[in-house]
């Protein structure tokens, strides 16, 4: 058993998600030390959020947000690209802290149908009168 | 006569996992009570008469292992009775109260069949509804499925390990149910990703269903369209839903469930009648809500206090004649297939089980009139189940699905969004503790305490990623309990987790969750371990 498995399970954790062709979901969760530094100002309390492509690293979106929203959508890069997402923190000095970077996922292609679904009757019956 | 081609019927049976014995009555076991006897029994029943009339039904079933659990939990069965027996009190008074007008009485007279029939039916298996399944299975009228464990949106799971648990424990659960290995995997409301593909070939899993964009607009175009199989590069079998038979069933306002005669769901006793008429049939808190009795038609785009009332003839008519006109339809698609492609299609048609019966009352009438038509009318086209359609058809071409969905806009959006998206963090955590802890206590020689806590925890961390839950949100029905659930199971994980770390396991809390959250008896918390690591 290596060393890390020896350690509790941590709380700064980041993950990405696919919502559709147009949008992936960044959430993340951060434990005490971390969370207290933003509280205390040592971070600035913007996070940067990247998206960067992970066959070439490049950078596909970047976007800033709260760090206590703990989420946040982007438009994925290319479709059918493999992109993970990174948050960093800034600290007094002007330098950026990478403080999570998340799971890797795959952006998905979009249907020349134009994203219309041809029915989802659970829903389709919920909204008939409800 | 030869066949022209193939239809291939999925019925998904689901319900996310709801049990409660700390309370005599709670509001949401009621969908399962309404599930069995709206759609299960009736469906049951349905199968069974075909095969007395000599008729192979010849189609799919797919039952989600909460499902699979409920039909087999005692304590749900206890109250399953009671609802059948009071409802039966109910439809007693109401016969009498209705005795002079002919159109509400002949209404009632129909609900009494199908409440006698449930009871009629639960009482030759025992109460054990699983039984008939099994056996029609066995048998070779039907072929039974699995879906993901808890019903999980598996693509919205960041970590293979949690993807394989998911997959693993449903696997477990179908060979515990069915006393055979299962060779096809529903995927929950067809969400499919390529990393699904590993977890499938590992857990013994032969097929999968996805939608039709999955495979229309996959890297190289298929040239059978989705009217065949295909194969993954590993090995799964894809079968495609054909949209144009799909929209025909599925949708409330193209479809037929739509039409003027059929009943109308949403207009119910419970909000109808006398308050104190109806009052002991109310859950305890005294509030109205539907009782499955409804007397009234769709009638059409009017309001609920202008709709007629239900004419179970005319609506018996209604689905004599949407069966006919959906095989006409089938015949010529099949026609226009074969002459445009050269080969036998197989039409796939996937549905929710709960559909028939529950939503659109007359849907098993309407399933019966298919399946007996095609017999009676000796036409060229004929049900197969995927491992009969597997078997005798060619080598399926190779083909890499693309991520989507059946949902609305085809990918996650349903699962994914404002409105409940704050599940996702706590879901993710306390997945990831659960892969941590089950790295680190794997190849520990763990005393029985310690073992059951991981255990439940394993089960907790299964039932947080119900799809269920998200999708209440997502519509605002039942938004608090969904939110409740979410929360208690990832307290409940995320307490045993630490409980094991820290050596101090409140046995008596954890007897508690065992008896309450008492799914997949069998489940070992090294599910969730990472395969790299053994």
């Amino acid at each position: 058993m290596t060393d890390e498995l020896n350690l509790p399970p941590s709380s700064d954790k980041a993950w990405l998600l696919v919502k559709s062709p147009a949008a992936v979901f960044v959430c993340w969760t951060l434990g005490r030390a971390k969370t207290e530094a933003f509280k205390t100002a040592s971070y600035a309390p913007n996070v940067l959020v990247r998206l960067v492509s992970c066959e070439d690293k490049t950078l596909a979106v970047e976007a800033e947000v709260r760090w206590d929203a703990g989420k946040i959508y982007l438009k994925p890069p290319a479709e059918g690209r493999i992109c993970s997402a990174a948050v960093y923190a800034r600290k007094k000095d002007g330098g950026q802290e990478k403080l999570l970077e998340s799971n890797a996922v795959a952006a998905p292609v979009s249907s020349p149908l134009g994203g219309v679904s041809s029915g989802y009757s659970s829903a389709e019956f919920f909204r008939r009168l409800g | 006569m030869s066949s022209k081609g193939s239809l291939l019927f999925l019925l998904h049976a689901h319900l996310p996992y709801v049990n409660h014995p700390e309370h005599a009555d709670f509001l949401e076991e009621n969908w399962f009570f309404e599930g069995v006897v709206e759609t299960y029994i009736p469906l049951i029943s349905m199968l069974e008469s075909l095969v007395k009339d000599g008729i192979r039904p010849g189609i799919a079933v797919s039952i989600s292992p909460t499902l699979g659990a409920m039909l087999e939990n005692e304590t749900l069965e206890g109250k399953l009775a009671r609802y059948i027996k009071t409802r039966l009190e109910l439809i007693d008074k109401e016969l009498v109260r209705v005795e002079n007008d002919p159109a509400l009485l002949k209404i009632v007279r129909l609900y009494a069949r199908l409440y006698e029939e449930a009871a009629g039916i639960i009482h030759t298996y025992s109460g054990d509804l699983i039984t008939p399944l099994k056996q029609l299975q066995h048998a070779g009228h039907i072929e039974i499925l699995t879906t993901s464990a808890t019903h999980s949106i598996l693509p919205l799971l960041a970590r293979p390990e949690a993807l394989r648990a998911q997959v693993a424990a449903a696997a477990d659960d179908y060979m515990d149910r069915f006393n055979t290995k299962a060779a096809g995997f529903w995927l929950p409301e067809c969400a499919y990703d390529p990393r699904l593909q590993t977890w499938l070939k590992l857990s013994g899993f032969e097929y999968i269903f996805t939608e039709s964009h999955a495979v229309e607009f996959s890297e190289a175009a298929p040239r059978n369209g989705v009217y065949s199989a295909y194969r993954t590069p590993n090995g799964i079998n894809v079968f495609a839903r054909d949209a144009e038979s799909s929209k025909e069933v599925w949708s409330a306002k193209f479809g037929y469930p739509g039409d003027p005669a059929y009943r109308e769901f949403y207009r119910d006793l419970g909000y109808d009648a006398d308050y104190d008429y109806i009052k002991p049939y109310l859950s305890e808190d005294g509030k109205r809500r539907p009782l499955g009795l409804k007397y009234h038609r769709i009638t059409g785009d009017v309001d609920l206090a202008g709709k007629l009332i239900y004419d179970p003839d005319e609506a018996q008519r209604a689905a004599e004649r949407h069966a006919a006109d959906f095989l006409e339809r089938r015949m010529r698609q099949v026609e226009e297939i074969h002459s445009s492609k050269g080969i036998k299609p197989v039409i796939v048609g996937c549905y929710d089980a709960e559909l028939f019966g529950h939503w659109w009352f007359e849907g098993p009438t309407f399933l019966e009139c298919v399946l007996r038509k095609i017999r009676q009318d000796r036409l060229p086209l004929q049900f197969v189940t995927p491992s009969e359609y597997l078997n005798s058809a060619q080598e399926p071409p190779e083909l890499n699905p693309q991520i989507s969905s059946w949902g609305e806009k085809g990918y996650f959006d349903p699962w994914l969004n404002e409105k409940n998206d704050f599940v996702y963090p706590e879901v993710l955590a306390v997945t990831d503790k659960m892969i941590e802890t089950a790295n680190r206590f794997r190849n520990h020689d763990l005393s029985l305490l310690a073992a059951r806590a991981l255990n439940q925890a394993a089960r907790e961390v299964l039932l947080a990623q119900s799809s269920d839950w998200p999708f209440l949100l997502y519509i605002g029905s039942h938004a608090q309990y969904a939110a409740a659930r979410v929360e208690g199971h990832v307290a409940g994980a995320a307490r045993l987790l630490a409980e094991v770390l820290e050596k101090k396991i409140d046995e008596k809390a954890l007897a508690g969750l065992e008896k309450k959250n008492n799914i997949f008896p069998r489940l070992d918390f090294r599910l969730f371990a990472s395969v790299s690591k053994f």
